[in-house]
C-alpha cells in the first residue's frame, strides 16, 4: 500500500538578499493513512518550509525546488503540476491548518462562507448544499451552535473557536492528508488539549493521515505514532514514538528530550542545547549540528548521512555507533 | 480510504436549515449601525449650519450698505437692514434661517432677487457630474494600476507607477485641464473644450462634455488611490488569511478579487471620503477653465459681490454633501469590515 504522503529528497531554496540559498535539504518523510507524523525541531529548522512545499504553497518567483525530489500523495506524484492542477488537490485531497487562528481566517467573510467556499469549489457544491455540509462539519469539529455560527465573522469567535473552524475547513472535502502546523502554539493550555483530542479523533474517524509540525515534544509523545527530527534544513532522525523516547539516536534529540520539562523528573534545571540554529546561509559543512555537539569529534567534520541503525529507525550522526545516549521511560 | 462517515454523522441535524430566524441578528446589528451613523451625521450638519450661517459676521462690510446704493444716509441703510431682517438679534436670524432653509428656502440672492435655492440646484448638477466623472476616472485607473503594482511588487510597472503617481499627486490640475483643452480638445470633435450639457438631455453629451474636466480633477485623486490600494493589498496578500485561502485550492484571480480586495478597500474609501471635500473645492478652478456653470462659478462672483445668502446656501449645501459622503464611507467600514459594525 502506498504511504498517504510521501515526501523524499525535497530541497527548498529561497532567493534572498544573499542570493539563492538553501533552506532545506533532503527531506525526505512519509506518513500512512490513520497515522500521525510529527515533525519536531526549533524554529528555523525546516519544518514548515517542508510543508508548506508539499503543499505547493511556496511563491514560485522567490523559491525553487531541486532536482530529483518528489512529493507523493497517494502514491501521485504533486511535483512537475502546473498551478492550476495543484489548486484542484490543495484543498480537496491534502489540506493544512496553520499556528494562528487569530489571523488565519478572514476578518471581511463569515465562517460559514469561508467554510462553504473549499467545497463549493472542488466539490460543485450549490450554495444550499454547501451551507447544510458546512453545518455539519462546525457540529463535527466541536462547535456548539453551528447553525449561528455559519453566520458569525471570525471576531466572534475565540482562539479555539476559530482553530476548530479552521480544522472543519480543512477537513470539509475529506482529505487524505492534514499537515497541521503549530495548531496549539497561539492557543492556552487547556484549549491546546481540546484541539490535539479533535485532530486525534479526526484522524480515528475519518482514517486521514496527520502531519503534525511542533517544538513540543510533549505533543510528539501524546499524538504521534513516528517523529522525524528536523535540524538546520534536514531531517536528523526519524523513528517511531516510543523508539525515538527510549533510543535517541542524535545528540540534538538527547538534547530536545533534555529539555523537555517532565513530572517527577529529580534533575534540578532543565537541560539546554547550547547556541541556537545557524541561518541558511550560514550551514557549518560536516554534521551542520557539530557547533552545538557536546559529543562531536573529529570526524564531525564530514556530512553525515541519514542510516538505518535500527528497524524504522534512522540517524544523521557519524558517531551514532560510539555514543550512549539518554532516553525517556 | 476517507469516507462518509463525516457526513452520516450528524444526519439528525438536517432540516431547519436556511431558517432566516439566524439571518435577522446580523441585519439588526447592521441596520442599528447605520442609525447610528445617521444620528452622528445630522450632529455634524447642525454645525455646519451654524457655521454657515456665521460666515454673515465673518464677511467685512455691511451688506445692507452695499445694497443701499451709491452713497447711502444712514436711514436708507436702516431702512434695507430692517428689509433683511438683519436688525433682529443673531440667533433669532439663525433660527429664522435654519427654519426657512430646512424647508428648502435659503432666501433670495441680494444681487439677483432669485431664490437661492433655484441658482444652486441648477447649477449643482454641474458641479456634482465634474466630481462624479473625478471619482470614477480616478477608480478606473488606480485599481487596476494599484492592483498590478501590488502583484508584481518591485518590477518594472510597479516603479514605474512610483514615478507616475509621484507626478501625478505634484501636477495642479488647472495645469491638466489646460493640457488637455490644449492637446486633446482642439484636437477632437468628441471632446469638446467648453460648456455642459445634463444627463437628461443626452446621456452620449454629458459623457462628452464631462470626461476631460474629470480626468483633469481626478488625476490626483488617481495617483493617491493608486498608492493606497498598492500597499493596502501588498500589506494584505502577505496575511495568513490570504495564505489560508491559497490552502483552499482557491485560484490567484479570486484570492485576489474575492479575499484581498474587500480587506485593502478600508484605507481606500477612506482616502476617497477625506478627498471628496478637496474634489469639490477643485471644481472651481475646472469649471472656470471649461467655462462649465457650476457652483464654483457662483461662490466666486457671489463672494466678489458679497452675496451673503448666496455665499450661505452655497457653504450649506457643499457642507451637507461632504457630510453625506463621509457618512457613506462610515457606513461602508461595516461592510468592509465586519468588526466596524458594534
Amino acid at each position: 500500500m502506498n504511504a498517504a504522503l510521501e515526501v523524499a529528497n525535497l530541497s527548498v531554496s529561497f532567493l534572498t538578499d544573499k542570493g539563492w540559498v538553501q533552506a532545506t535539504q533532503d527531506v525526505s518523510f512519509s506518513v500512512d493513512a490513520g497515522k500521525i507524523l510529527g515533525i519536531v525541531g526549533e524554529s528555523g529548522s525546516g519544518k514548515t518550509v517542508s510543508c508548506l512545499a508539499a503543499m505547493g504553497l511556496l511563491e514560485r518567483e522567490s523559491s525553487r525546488l531541486a532536482a530529483g525530489g518528489s512529493i507523493r500523495l497517494g502514491g501521485h506524484e504533486l511535483l512537475g503540476l502546473s498551478s492550476r492542477e495543484f489548486q484542484k488537490v490543495r484543498g480537496d485531497q491534502i489540506a493544512m491548518i496553520f499556528q494562528e487562528p487569530m489571523t488565519s481566517l478572514n476578518p471581511a467573510f463569515t465562517i460559514g462562507n469561508q467554510v462553504a467556499e473549499g467545497l463549493r469549489r472542488h466539490r460543485g457544491l450549490t450554495r444550499k448544499k454547501a451551507q447544510q455540509r458546512t453545518i455539519e462539519l462546525l457540529e463535527m469539529v466541536g462547535i456548539s451552535d453551528p447553525k449561528a455560527t455559519v453566520y458569525y465573522y471570525p471576531h466572534a469567535l475565540s482562539g479555539g473557536m476559530r482553530q476548530r473552524a479552521m480544522i472543519a475547513m480543512a477537513l470539509a472535502c475529506e482529505p487524505q492528508v492534514l499537515v497541521a502546523d503549530e495548531p496549539t502554539t497561539a492557543l492556552d493550555v487547556t484549549v491546546q488539549a481540546q484541539i490535539l483530542d479533535l485532530i486525534r479523533s479526526m484522524r480515528d474517524e475519518l482514517g486521514i493521515a496527520v502531519v503534525l509540525i511542533t517544538h513540543d515534544l510533549g505533543v510528539i509523545a501524546e499524538m504521534c505514532d513516528e517523529v522525524a527530527v528536523m535540524y538546520a534544513g534536514q531531517v536528523v532522525e526519524q523513528a517511531s514514538v516510543d523508539e525515538l523516547f527510549e533510543h535517541p539516536s542524535h545528540p540534538y534529540t538527547e538534547g530536545l528530550l533534555a529539555s523537555m520539562p517532565r513530572l517527577g523528573s529529580n534533575r534540578q534545571a532543565l537541560g539546554v542545547v547550547p547556541g541556537r540554529v545557524p541561518a541558511p546561509w550560514a550551514f557549518p559543512e560536516g554534521c551542520r549540528f557539530a557547533p552545538r555537539c557536546p559529543y562531536r569529534g573529529e570526524i564531525c567534520s564530514n556530512p553525515p548521512e541519514l542510516q538505518p541503525i535500527a528497524d524504522g529507525h534512522t540517524s544523521a550522526c557519524n558517531r551514532v555507533a560510539e555514543l550512549h545516549l539518554e532516553g525517556i521511560r | 480510504m476517507t469516507n462518509n462517515t463525516a457526513a452520516t454523522r450528524t444526519t439528525a441535524t438536517d432540516g431547519g436549515i436556511g431558517n432566516e430566524a439566524e439571518v435577522v441578528s446580523p441585519l439588526r446589528t447592521i441596520a442599528r449601525m447605520v442609525a447610528r451613523r445617521l444620528a452622528r451625521s445630522v450632529v455634524l450638519l447642525f454645525i455646519v449650519s451654524i457655521a454657515a450661517f456665521g460666515l454673515i459676521w465673518l464677511v467685512p462690510g455691511n451688506p445692507a450698505s452695499t445694497l443701499a446704493g451709491e452713497f447711502p444716509s444712514q436711514e436708507e441703510i436702516a431702512a434695507v437692514e430692517s428689509a433683511l431682517g438683519l436688525d433682529a438679534p443673531p440667533h433669532r436670524q439663525y433660527i429664522d434661517w435654519l427654519g426657512s432653509a430646512l424647508t428648502g428656502d435659503l432666501g433670495e440672492s441680494l444681487r439677483s432677487g432669485r431664490s437661492v435655492s433655484s441658482e444652486i440646484t441648477a447649477r449643482l448638477p454641474v458641479t456634482l457630474s465634474i466630481t462624479f466623472f473625478a471619482v470614477v476616472f480616478a477608480l478606473l485607473v488606480a485599481v487596476p494600476v494599484g492592483t498590478l503594482a501590488a502583484v508584481r511588487r518591485g518590477s518594472l510597472s510597479d516603479r514605474l507607477l512610483t514615478v507616475g503617481s509621484t507626478l501625478g499627486v505634484a501636477t495642479p490640475s488647472f495645469f491638466v485641464a489646460i493640457l488637455l483643452v490644449i492637446f486633446v480638445a482642439l484636437n477632437s470633435d468628441f471632446f469638446p473644450a467648453t460648456g455642459y450639457v445634463g444627463p437628461s438631455e443626452s446621456i452620449y453629451d454629458w459623457v462628452r462634455h464631462n470626461t476631460l474636466p474629470g480626468i483633469a480633477l481626478g488625476l490626483a485623486l488617481a495617483a493617491e488611490l493608486a498608492r493606497q490600494i498598492r500597499s493596502a493589498l501588498i500589506d494584505v496578500l502577505r496575511s495568513d488569511y490570504v495564505r489560508t485561502a491559497r490552502a483552499k485550492g482557491i485560484p490567484e484571480r479570486i484570492v485576489l478579487t474575492k479575499h484581498a480586495y474587500k480587506n485593502s478597500a478600508l484605507p481606500v474609501v477612506t482616502i476617497l471620503g477625506a478627498q471628496i471635500a478637496t474634489l469639490v473645492g477643485g471644481t472651481v478652478i475646472i469649471e472656470s477653465i471649461f467655462a462649465m456653470p457650476g457652483i464654483g462659478g457662483l461662490a466666486i462672483s457671489s463672494v466678489l459681490s458679497q452675496d451673503i445668502p448666496v455665499i450661505q446656501g452655497i457653504v450649506l449645501v457643499v457642507g451637507a454633501l461632504v457630510v453625506a459622503v463621509n457618512t457613506l464611507v462610515d457606513i461602508s467600514y461595516g461592510f468592509f469590515d465586519p468588526r466596524t459594525r458594534q
